[in-house]
């Protein structure tokens, strides 16, 4: 994963208002405090996801477990990069908690559901970031990530036997 | 993509991404700029710079184009007479889904005053706009089931990085919103295609974590 390894900091705002400079290839690039607190808020969700991935493999078998096995490693590429991108803008990427209350899946059904839900809330948050964010770069890679987490959608809802794209706009119902 | 970005899996990976970036970078001042003189009168008729900021309506308009061709190669293809019945019912869900696009393309420039072009009707406009999205095979080449899937996962792939590129680009939040919910709508079309061609192979029907153009 590349993550933000071309992001080197120049220069430090000091309040939400200041923009933080960031030298990235030749390019100079603002990243705003208040653009750390909605990467952070990002990461939280993705936090829980991998939280939820975790925990739902071992009651999964057969394709259903290989995906969620392959969507897991795409998780965490995911919360490396925001992480990446955080510090380089000077930030502090907000560690994951130690317990998530992820309810009480006993069965492979259980946990399709589960992940489903999970992946509904990271489309969430994207989608409430991504027009947020300053930068237009971050803003792309960002809509990257939540396409992604659509395809993980597709291929969850196949499994539970629904449509895999039920509508023309990824939105948080599916 | 350039080395700025964070969502680069691999060298390889990024180098295309920055090839395609490009692609539709030009394609955008290129495809703008045509569709415009055929809508507007030559005088008015803007050329984008390259180092220039796009601007949401050219913007829009190329990525109304982009939609275009992909609602003709679902036309196209379904009307070809070798998809069976699975492949069409999800080609015809798809079709449906890249005309809604277009509507909220269509009416989102009307509102910010860009010209609509018209619908593209004929193979050569749809070869040459083809072209501008970096694909250069057509779809006369096409014989089997798939080979058009193949080719349909192809126009799809190219649509995700006009919207990565868009949304970089465009300044109207609601734009952006709008751009984001269609970019991650075509990364399900590209899964749910090449799960019809390597059913259960998810490593294929979701080969990376970021998707832009490469995935």
């Amino acid at each position: 994963m590349a993550g933000g390894s071309a992001l080197l900091l120049a220069a430090c705002g000091g309040s939400s208002s200041t923009p933080r400079k960031l030298i990235a290839g030749n390019q100079t690039i603002e990243v705003r405090a208040d653009d750390v607190d909605i990467l952070n808020g990002v990461l939280d969700v993705e936090h829980t996801a991998i939280a939820a991935y975790t925990a739902g493999i071992p009651l999964l078998s057969g394709r259903p477990a290989a995906a969620a096995t392959r969507f897991l490693g795409q998780e965490l590429s995911h919360a490396t990069a925001l992480s990446g991108a955080i510090k380089g803008a000077g930030g502090r990427a907000n560690p994951p908690q130690a317990r998530y209350d992820l309810g009480n899946p006993r069965d492979e059904a259980d946990v399709l559901a589960m992940l489903s839900a999970t992946e509904g809330a990271l489309v969430d948050v994207y989608l409430d970031a991504i027009p947020k964010l300053t930068p237009g770069w971050l803003r792309a890679d960002m809509a990257s990530i939540l396409a992604n987490e659509g395809q993980h959608i597709s291929v969850l809802r196949a499994a539970r036997g629904l449509s895999p794209a039920p509508s023309a706009f990824l939105t948080v119902n599916e | 993509m350039a080395d700025r970005d964070i969502a680069s899996p691999d060298a390889a990976a990024g180098a295309e991404g920055s090839t395609r970036r490009e692609v539709v970078r030009t394609g955008v001042a290129a495809g703008a700029a045509a569709a415009m003189a055929a809508v507007l009168p030559p005088l008015v008729s803007p050329t984008p710079a390259l180092a220039a900021p796009v601007g949401d309506a050219a913007m829009l308009l190329f990525a109304l184009r982009a939609e275009q061709v992909m609602v003709y190669a679902y036309e196209r293809t379904l009307a070809s007479g070798v998809i069976a019945a699975p492949a069409a019912g999800v080609m015809a869900q798809f079709l449906g889904q890249e005309r809604e696009h277009v509507d909220a393309l269509s009416v989102n420039l009307a509102r910010i005053g860009g010209p609509i072009p018209a619908p593209l009707r004929d193979l050569a406009t749809f070869e040459l706009t083809l072209r501008e999205l970096g694909i250069k095979r057509s779809p006369t080449e096409l014989r089997n089931e798939r080979q058009y899937i193949s080719f349909l996962v192809r126009i799809e792939t190219a649509l995700a990085a006009v919207y990565h590129f868009a949304i970089e680009e465009l300044a109207d939040d609601k734009l952006i919103q709008t751009a984001a919910e269609i970019m991650a709508n075509e990364g399900q079309h590209a899964t749910v295609l090449r799960e019809l061609t390597s059913p259960g192979n998810v490593s294929r029907a979701v080969p990376t974590a970021f998707v832009g153009g490469s995935a």
